[in-house]
């Protein structure tokens, strides 16, 4: 995977936190996702702004605890995951990119 | 041509049968009874004709429908195909935001931005009015669902005031708690409607039940609100169970809401919002039954009776 990407959600998705994690909603497929709350600090990230290696560096500010490679895989898999499921896409280099 | 209006939580809903439709009439005034409205205008209209087209030529068309009440067609071709069959004779009458369905046999296509509803059914044979009770369901879901209501898979009871919702699969004993509750009045063993309006979250009668003739109308309140939410499990005892708002939230979007797949995406969102702010407003509990138990002191005080 391409570290260096930038990733957003689609402006369709609907974001909705919970005290332990957020919802995400698909209201024209009607998919529903939860996240628990690493989830849903990772998916704030994914702004357009903040690369993965951003994302990941982020991520172990907020937990030390963490080994670097079993938080890199985890990011990874979250944002594949994501993506798979059409709730974000990745910035092209050169400009705002299309959905996936 | 034969046109009926129903009146459905507030909503005036319009049915119009025609080209060789009309006498499904006397199915369409069995199903809704004393719902219907005679002499109002309606807001919105479903048009049922008879297809005069083989529908192995509709876009999409299911080959084996054994089994199979509903499916989504692919929308844009089956628009493109019935403006190219000049369905409508002239004019077309469809957005290109329609949704397009299979529905035991008929053709059902519902314009969100109108609320106009046209449904074809089968040309000939002896079952062609059997989609009625199924397609008229689906299109007033479908209308409700623009105006933020929904008809949930569930039984909900009215008692002094208060309305009670009971959700559950089939055979999870809705009808069975609904007849258990002999204080209450049913709005509904199969599909009540939920929706907001001035008065909050309210519950209102429906004409999709499972009580037959016994269903109590001349007693059913214009509406209730909605005091308490509760997923059934039956059991030998009767008692109520903490259930996140969460959890029940994703159990209602995933599970309870007929006909969810057929909304648009518009209607789609609006009951998210209805259903994740009662979720975490209104007590929400699992209620594990008991035909012998005393279900109305359980759910009395569902925030402290009777937990487990």
């Amino acid at each position: 995977m391409d570290f260096s990407l930038k990733y957003k959600p689609l402006e369709t998705i609907v974001f909705r936190e919970e005290v332990d994690g957020a919802f995400l909603f698909d209201p024209e497929s009607g998919r529903l996702k939860y996240m628990n709350q690493s989830g849903r600090e990772t998916y704030l990230m994914l702004n357009g702004r903040n690369d993965l290696d951003q994302v990941i560096r982020n991520l172990s500010k907020l937990y030390p605890e963490a080994e670097s490679r079993q938080l890199k895989q985890d990011v990874e898999a979250f944002v594949l995951d994501l993506e798979r499921e059409k709730l974000i896409f990745h910035l092209l280099e050169k400009g705002p990119g299309r959905a996936v | 041509m034969i046109e009926l209006t129903v009146s459905l939580s507030g909503k005036r809903i319009g049915i119009q049968l025609s080209d060789g439709a009309e006498k499904g009439a006397a199915l369409c005034r069995a199903v809704l009874g004393r719902f219907l409205s005679p002499g109002v205008l309606p807001r919105s209209m479903l048009s049922i004709r008879r297809c005069r087209a083989p529908e192995t030529a509709i876009p999409g068309w299911p080959k084996s429908k054994k089994a199979l009440l509903e499916k989504r067609l692919p929308d844009k071709e089956v628009l493109a195909w019935l403006r190219q069959e000049d369905f409508f004779q002239g004019g077309f009458p469809l957005s290109e935001q329609s949704i397009c369905s299979y529905c035991l046999g008929a053709l059902h296509v519902f314009d969100p931005l109108t609320a106009a509803g046209y449904a074809f059914l089968p040309g000939r044979g002896r079952g062609r009015f059997s989609p009625l009770f199924r397609l008229l369901w689906m299109y007033f879901a479908q209308v409700l669902g623009q105006a933020g209501g929904c008809f949930l898979h569930g039984a909900a009871v009215g008692r002094k005031g208060s309305g009670y919702l009971f959700l559950g699969d089939s055979g999870a004993g809705k009808s069975t708690v609904a007849g258990l509750l002999t204080e209450g009045v049913i709005l509904s063993d199969e599909g009540p409607i939920l929706r907001a309006n001035g008065k909050g979250h309210r519950l209102f009668p429906s004409p999709f039940h499972q009580l037959g003739d016994g269903f109590p109308l001349e007693f059913l309140p214009a509406s209730v609100p909605l005091r308490g939410l509760f997923f059934l499990a039956k059991g030998e005892e009767t008692y109520v169970e903490e259930i996140s708002g969460k959890e029940a939230f994703s159990l209602i979007i995933s599970r309870h809401i007929h006909f969810f797949p057929y909304l648009s995406g518009e209607a789609r969102l609006l009951l998210f919002d209805l259903l994740f702010e009662i979720t975490h407003t209104v007590p929400v509990r699992y209620l594990h039954f008991s035909i012998h138990g005393d279900i109305w002191s359980v759910l009395k005080d569902a925030s402290g009776g009777g937990m487990k």
